[in-house]
């Protein structure tokens, strides 16, 4: 019988010889939250064939992406410029996708994240999100925060993000989208700002 | 008449894993190709993803016409051969005849086996769309795909007969249509003409490209909150 894999958090029980994940997360902290990676498309939740922005998308998780579009609409951004929109293209990119929580009771530089597990929505600021796990996610160029900031409250560097990454954070609303035929897509996120810290 | 198009799924092998030509080499320019006999720019990376993606000629028609942006409507003709390659040609039906007439075609999807498990398929503009030639595209098995493409790939494929599209499926692509421009009025804002563009082809608030697949928001929803919260501290 091939071995059953828990997941993150839950726990595993042996039941007349039948292997059966019960999906029981004992989530007492921020390792126990189920932070995976995840493709591209399932990481921005891209469906193919759907125009709009799914505004009740709940998946978190990070990302490897070779190349990522960076789409400021109403601020500041760097590189070219076209019909308004700002756009930096990344190359080497880690994505980090939260969710922002709707009530903010972080300190000055911080955001409270909302990330939901199963029914119940765990609230945990931004830093100590990272310090948990910054040191577990691969290396690269950037590493962009797929997180909306709709107070436009300025975030800063978290002391656990690692030397020689720029990090890039939001304001506004965070979408996720993707772009141009299925074998050459790239995915994009736009949001009113970026700012690399 | 009956189409026989299997719908299969193989494993996982992410669409976007075979690379010809990236898309920020290929340039608005290529991708939104324009002519001397009409301005209606039709987004070809679409039309190619329409194909890759559909389940059949009926599926491809509908989606081929939530694409382009003209008052025409776009027939399509598909014609499976005994090794296994495809013609799929786009018309423009101008005199509801139900077939392919001269001056009528828009473009041509060719697509071929070449080997065990693999394939190509590329997209060429004809008519007044005569300048644009697709990178060739490849395929294969595995890939998550719409049959239409994959077809062949699969076990138990059978060899579809021809199919056109008939002047009254037309009347209900027009309707489905005209629905599909209700429900997206950021793009179809501006009235209709033929031999005029319209619509945005960039920007993502005031109007998206047609080509953008919308994707997640990563904010909070506290509105559809079902269950409790609780904070971890650490």
């Amino acid at each position: 019988m091939r071995p059953a894999r828990a997941a993150p958090g839950g726990s595993t029980l042996e039941l007349q010889g039948l292997t059966i994940i019960a999906e029981i997360r004992n989530i007492g902290s921020t390792r126990d939250l189920p932070f995976v990676e995840q493709s591209p498309r399932e990481l921005l939740g891209i469906v193919p064939g759907r125009i709009a922005v799914d505004a009740d998308f709940e998946g978190f998780g990070w990302g490897r992406f070779a190349r990522l579009r960076l789409e400021a609409v109403g601020g500041e951004c760097e590189h070219s410029a076209s019909q308004g929109v700002v756009t930096t293209e990344l190359l080497d990119v880690i994505v980090v996708a939260l969710h922002v929580a709707d009530e903010d009771a972080s300190g000055t530089g911080d955001l409270d994240l909302e990330l939901r597990v199963d029914d119940e929505a765990l609230v945990v600021s931004l830093t100590t999100f990272l310090a948990t796990w910054a040191p577990r996610l691969p290396t690269a160029q950037a590493w962009v925060l797929a997180l909306c900031n709709p107070t436009e409250k300025p975030i800063a560097r978290p002391a656990s993000m690692p030397e020689g990454v720029a990090l890039w954070v939001a304001t506004g609303d965070v979408d996720a989208w993707a772009e141009g035929s299925f074998d050459a897509q790239i995915c994009g996120l736009t949001a009113t700002s970026w700012k690399c810290l | 008449m009956t189409l026989r198009y299997r719908s299969f799924i193989l494993p996982t092998l992410l669409s976007f894993a075979l690379v010809s030509t990236p898309a920020c080499q290929s340039g608005e320019t290529d991708r939104w190709v324009t002519t001397s006999n009409t301005n209606v720019p039709i987004d070809w990376d679409a039309v190619g993803k329409a194909y890759a993606e559909a389940e059949g000629p009926a599926d491809f028609e509908k989606r081929v016409n939530e694409i382009y942006e003209g008052d025409e409507l776009i027939s399509v003709s598909v014609v499976d051969n005994e090794d296994k390659s495809q013609l799929v040609t786009g018309f423009f039906d101008e005199n509801n005849s139900g077939a392919i007439d001269e001056g009528e075609k828009i473009f041509e999807i060719s697509r071929r086996i070449t080997g065990e498990g693999k394939g190509e398929y590329a997209v060429a503009g004809q008519g007044a769309y005569a300048g644009y030639h697709s990178p060739m595209m490849g395929m294969v098995a595995g890939m998550m795909l719409g049959s239409m493409l994959m077809g062949p790939m699969g076990p138990g494929y059978v060899r579809a007969a021809p199919y056109t599209t008939s002047p009254g499926q037309r009347a209900q692509l027009s309707s489905h249509r005209s629905g599909y421009r209700s429900a997206n009025p950021a793009r179809f804002s501006k009235p209709s003409q033929s031999g005029r563009s319209y619509g945005s082809g960039k920007s993502f608030g005031g109007g998206r490209s047609p080509a953008r697949t919308g994707g997640g928001r990563f904010g909070a929803r506290s509105a559809t909150r079902k269950g409790g919260t609780r904070r971890l501290d650490a």
